[in-house]
This record gives structure tokens, C-alpha cells and sequence, in this order.
């Protein structure tokens, strides 16, 4: 079996909402963690984790549940995300990596950030999540000749200065 | 024919794109009627050097500069044999004049070394130039391996300064001119009248060491329109003098559809002097993107930026500066702390670095910070502050909006600085990294070293990508040890081998 690795792990959501015989009820997942659940009715949501995860695979869910089609539809209550932060870092255009899945018989597209129905959005990330980061922005970590750092180096230094 | 001169670019210079002086100078000449080549022999010892452990060896023997060092005899047998090919092509071309680019005083150990060895073999004049005259940066006051291969007749002349008119003026005959074989050279004032530079001769080579496409080295300014206490650049270049944006924009299209190339990097010591230049050249490159049907951003380009408060550079500033296609800026930030950067004269406070930074950010361009650890007015608290805002930038680093960070070695005070005048009128005998302040009097060179240590560790766990951190600390190492066994000096000691 895998070994898992606990991270600390920033998340803020920025979204939009309506209400309709309440607030859309959110629930935001981590693999099988249920991190929190509230009522969507401000415009963020941050929180600071603790959790355990697989080196690659992993899921961030974000869930609307409980609506009744039926009867909260008109006007529409529902939840989109506009933003997601995490570990503070704003992922810009690679929100797009969500895909919706929704409960529903007709699904609307899986780019789709728009929840005005029950069903999730979900992102797959690896471990160490700022690593995750670096790549997903495509952040190159290697320098030119001559112009490296190493921890060897370093090191060699510090032990010179007994550091 | 004959080639009336040849520029030679020298070991050791940054291997991303090809040195603008020599270019420059051939430009000019050619302008002028005489017959022009450039040689380079900066990258191309590296590049066919196919041995890591030499490579690693002269990179750290140039740019230590320590002319008393002795290298591995593979290495030296290298450098020798490479030598011997560098003569053979001079010889070769058997040109009526040698120019040779100092450009820092990395190249002097290469420079000196080929000099001698070629000294008995080759006719014509020999010339040079660059800021590599000086072995304590540009500072106008100094200028000892000018004058050591002057007076060891290893040149007939060098050029301080600005060299564009006097190397004219030296071909035709003349000899009585500011800043051959003098400090008093005067500033060029209208660059706009220059030549474009001629990069034929380099272009094709690969220097293209970060971008992985072709660079090209442009010059929009000369000066500064700040006066950083560390700093230099306004001692040698009293007047901040810069180029319209029309004329630096047409140099960009002009290098573009002669050579393809779309990469462009300024040398200039800050691209957002002049913000009316800045605005004009970001409107000439959009309006030629719009013209030609070509998307923003079709060109990358990039240099030293300062840092401006919203009312000198506001959002819309930065958008079109993305859009003319800004990209890795390399900012003199210096400190992350308030005091210390109040105490070197940067002109902006935190609030002004985070909406720099967020402005970066939300225009999709990134930055690269350089900084300076151990500044005479650093306290402990400072430096803790300091780590405490990288930190709070660690998003930056993750993201790539910060691209890189250079911490220097460790604070120098170096003559020609605010600096240096200051400490010296109170007189305290300060050097280089030699000091130790009675206002701060726990500030001594193994403080300053730790502090510079801590600082990459801690970056490094953040994920802050350093660049140069192995010579320097490297070089650190070595200047502690001078230090300690009392042998450390700024001035080096230049002899002629018997």
C-alpha cells in the first residue's frame, strides 16, 4: 500500500452564488477527507489542512448537493467558481482543469465551473502539492552552465563554516 | 581584403546571447567605411570544451580573477592548447587592428594571458576596452589593468568609457582623444544617432542558453535615474541619457526581420527610466504587431527594471507593457526590508514592491529578483524580516511569476559607491567585503556570510529558484579565508611573468 505524506495545504475559493429557498450547500473534499461544508452565501471560502495524500491521483472536490431542481430552479440556485487559491497561489487559467461532473441527466460541459444543480467539480493534483504547482506553470527548476546552485555546494559551505 | 579590425569577445561573459559591444563596434566601423570582423571566444571555449571538470575549473578560475592561481595541469594544458587556436585565427585574418571586449573583470586573467602569448607574433595594433579595465566595477576613479597593459606594452591603447566615436577617430590617425589611454571620456547624448549593431558575425553561434532560441543584446539607455548607495553606474555615467521608444522599437523590427529573432534582452541598467521612451517603444511594437497581423507578445523581451509606484507606472502601463511582450525583468529589489532599502536610497517601500509584483502577476509576465545580503545598516531583525517576506512571496515562486533570485555574495563596498565615500570620510578602512562598521558592530564578515547562507537555505526549501549561488559562495569561501589570514585586497596585484 501507498504511503501517504500529510501535507498543510492552503485553499480560498472565489466564487459566485444564488440563493433560493437558501443557500447552495457546498462541501469541499479531499480524496475521502470531507474538509468542510458550508453555505454558499459570501464570496470566498478559505481554509488551512491538514491531510493525507497519495503521491500522484489525488482529488480536490467540490460539491453542491441538496438542491431540489424542482422547486429551486426559478431563479436558479446555484454556485460557480471563479477562482481557486492554493497554498496561496492563484491557478489563473489552469481552473479550466476542473471538470464538472454533475448528477443530472443532462449534463452541461465538463469545462463548465457553473453548479446550478447537484454534482461536483474536480481537480487532480499530485504530491508535494508545490511541486504540483511548479509544474502545472510549467516552472523550470535548472539553470544555464555556470550559473547553478546546488545543495552540494551548499552544503560543502556550510560545513567549511560549520554552519 | 583586409580587415581594417577585428573584435574578439573574450572568456568570461553570460552565455545567453552574444556580447552587444563588439557587435556594436562593427556596426559602427562598417558605418564609417572601415571593414569589420568579430571573433568570438567566449562561448565557443565552453562549447568545445567537451570536458565537465575543466569547464567548471575555468569558470571558477575567471571569474575568481585571482591572477596568482595555478590551475590543474589538464586545464592548463587545455587553456594553453586553446590559446594557440585563438592566435592562429587572429593571425589568420591579420588584421590592421585588435580590439578586445574587457567586458568585466572576468575576462582580464583570459585577456592578459592571450595578450603575452601573442605579443611576438602579431603585427598590427592592439586595442581594448570595457568596463573589465577596472577590476573594482565601473567606477570612473580606477582603472588598474588599463593602464597595467599599457604600461607592460601589451596594447598600444584602450579605450575608457564610451567607445563608439573615439575608435572612429582612432582609425582615421587620431590619438589625442577623451578617454584613449585616459579617464576623461566623455558621454555620447544623442544614441539615437548611432548605428544599429551588426550581429552577422555572431548571431548564428548558440548563444541562447536560457531561452533556447536566439537573443539579441539592445542598449536603450546609458545612466541611471537613481543614485543606489552601492552602486557605481552614476560615477561613471554622470547623465542619464536614453534612446525615444521609436528608435528602440525600430531596432527590434529591424533585427527581427533581418535575423528572425523575437528574443531581446536590454543592457541597460533600467528600462523604465524614461516612462514617456517606455510608453512610446510598448506603442511602436504593438502597433507593428497590429500592422503586420502578428499576435502580442510576438516578441519576448526583458532587462533591468525599477521599481515604480502606481502614480509613475500604473496597471495600464504594465498591460501594455505585456502586451508589447515584457517578460522576466530583473529587478534590484536588494532588501526585503524597508530600513535597509531606505538606508540605500531605492526609492520604494513594501506597498510598492507588492503591487509591482501583483501587477507582474496579473499581466503574465515574471521577474527575477536580485538582491544584496549583509548591507552595513542590516540588523538581525532586518534580515529576519527579510526571510519573513520571502516567505509571503513563496506564492511568486511557485507560480513563476518570481523566475529566479540572485543573492549576491555578500555586501561590497566598492570605491566610486555613496557608499564607499561615506564610510571612508568617517575614516574606516573598508573594502570589498573587508569591513566592519562601529555602527553595527555585529555585522563582521562571518555574521554576513551566515546571514548569506540562511538566506539561500531557506529560499531553496521555499522553492525559490537561485541562480549563481555554487561561485558565489564559493567565492565567499575564498575571500573569508584572504580575510582571516589578512591577505584579502581589492586592488590586485597584476605582473607580467618572467
Amino acid at each position: 500500500m501507498e504511503k501517504l505524506r500529510t501535507e498543510n495545504i492552503k485553499l480560498k475559493l472565489n466564487y459566485k452564488s444564488q440563493s433560493n429557498n437558501g443557500w447552495p450547500k457546498i462541501r469541499v473534499w479531499i480524496n475521502d477527507t470531507l474538509i468542510d461544508s458550508f453555505e454558499a452565501d459570501q464570496t470566498t471560502w478559505e481554509t488551512f489542512v491538514d491531510v493525507d495524500l497519495k503521491g500522484g491521483n489525488n482529488s480536490l472536490r467540490i460539491e453542491h448537493y441538496g438542491k431540489d431542481l424542482a422547486r429551486e430552479s426559478n431563479p436558479d440556485k446555484f454556485f460557480e467558481l471563479e477562482k481557486c487559491y492554493i497554498n496561496e497561489v492563484d491557478l489563473k487559467h489552469h481552473i479550466h482543469k476542473f471538470r464538472q461532473i454533475a448528477d443530472v441527466d443532462n449534463p452541461p460541459p465538463k469545462h463548465s465551473h457553473y453548479l446550478g444543480h447537484n454534482g461536483h467539480l474536480e481537480i487532480k493534483f499530485d504530491s508535494p502539492v508545490d511541486l504540483w504547482i511548479k509544474r502545472l506553470f510549467n516552472v523550470h527548476t535548472d539553470t544555464m552552465h555556470g550559473q547553478q546552485t546546488t545543495r552540494e555546494v551548499l552544503d560543502e559551505v556550510k560545513q567549511f563554516f560549520g554552519l | 581584403m583586409t580587415t581594417d579590425i577585428l573584435f574578439i569577445n573574450v572568456p568570461q561573459i553570460s552565455l545567453v546571447y552574444p556580447p552587444a559591444a563588439t557587435s556594436l563596434l562593427k556596426g559602427i566601423c562598417e558605418d564609417h567605411g572601415f571593414t569589420a570582423r568579430v571573433l568570438d571566444f567566449n562561448l565557443d571555449l565552453y562549447t568545445t570544451c567537451t570536458d565537465d571538470s575543466i569547464k567548471t575549473e575555468l569558470d571558477q578560475h575567471f571569474s575568481l580573477n585571482d591572477h596568482d592561481a595555478e590551475l590543474t595541469k589538464t586545464t592548463r594544458d587545455y587553456l594553453e592548447q586553446y590559446y594557440v587556436k585563438v592566435i592562429s585565427e587572429i593571425l589568420k585574418l591579420n588584421p590592421k587592428w585588435l580590439g578586445i571586449s574587457v567586458f568585466t573583470f572576468q575576462c582580464q586573467i583570459f585577456t592578459k594571458e592571450l595578450l603575452i602569448r601573442l605579443k611576438d607574433q602579431y603585427k598590427g595594433k592592439v586595442i581594448v576596452g570595457g568596463a573589465g579595465l577596472s577590476t573594482n566595477g565601473i567606477s570612473a576613479k580606477q582603472n588598474d589593468f588599463g593602464s597595467f597593459l599599457l604600461d607592460n606594452k601589451l596594447v598600444d591603447h584602450y579605450i575608457r568609457g564610451e567607445g563608439e566615436r573615439v575608435i572612429i577617430d582612432l582609425l582615421k590617425g587620431s590619438t589625442d582623444l577623451p578617454g584613449l589611454d585616459n579617464d576623461n571620456f566623455e558621454q555620447i547624448n544623442e544614441l539615437d544617432k548611432l548605428p544599429y549593431p551588426n550581429y552577422d558575425d555572431v548571431i548564428g553561434l548558440g548563444y541562447k542558453y536560457t531561452t533556447g532560441t536566439p537573443q539579441i543584446p539592445v542598449t536603450g539607455s546609458r545612466g541611471c535615474v537613481r543614485k543606489c548607495s552601492f552602486c557605481d553606474i552614476h560615477t561613471a555615467w554622470r547623465k542619464y541619457r536614453y534612446r525615444s521608444g521609436k528608435n528602440m522599437a525600430e531596432e527590434f523590427i529591424y533585427h527581427y526581420e533581418k535575423y528572425g529573432v523575437t528574443n531581446f534582452w536590454f543592457t541597460d541598467s533600467l528600462i523604465n527610466g524614461a516612462m514617456a521612451s517606455f510608453r512610446e517603444f510598448c506603442q511602436e511594437l504593438v502597433n507593428y504587431y497590429q500592422i503586420n497581423g502578428l499576435p502580442d507578445r510576438t516578441f519576448n523581451w526583458g532587462g533591468q527594471f525599477i521599481v515604480r509606484d502606481r502614480k509613475s507606472m500604473p496597471p495600464r502601463d504594465f498591460e501594455m507593457a505585456s502586451r508589447a511582450g515584457m517578460n522576466g525583468v530583473a529587478m534590484g529589489v536588494e532588501s526585503l526590508s524597508e530600513s535597509v532599502r531606505d538606508h540605500m536610497k531605492k526609492g520604494f517601500n513594501d506597498d510598492v514592491l507588492d503591487y509591482t509584483l501583483s501587477e507582474i502577476h496579473r499581466n503574465n509576465m515574471n521577474c527575477y529578483f536580485l538582491m544584496i545580503v549583509g548591507y552595513p545598516s542590516e540588523t538581525l531583525a532586518d534580515f529576519e524580516q527579510g526571510l519573513d517576506k520571502f516567505r509571503e512571496y513563496k506564492k511568486y515562486a511557485l507560480d513563476g511569476t518570481i523566475y529566479g533570485v540572485n543573492l549576491g555574495t555578500t555586501a561590497s563596498i566598492d570605491e566610486g559607491t555613496p557608499l564607499y565615500d561615506d564610510i571612508h570620510r568617517e575614516g574606516i578602512d573598508a573594502q570589498g567585503y573587508d569591513w566592519i562598521l562601529p555602527n553595527n558592530p555585529d555585522l563582521d564578515i562571518m555574521e554576513r556570510i551566515r546571514r548569506r547562507i540562511v538566506m539561500q537555505e531557506v529560499l531553496m526549501d521555499l522553492g525559490y529558484k537561485i541562480w549563481n549561488g555554487d561561485s558565489q559562495l564559493l567565492k565567499l569561501k575564498e575571500a573569508y579565508g584572504k580575510i582571516k589570514n589578512r591577505k584579502y585586497k581589492t586592488k590586485i596585484k597584476l605582473q607580467v611573468p618572467e
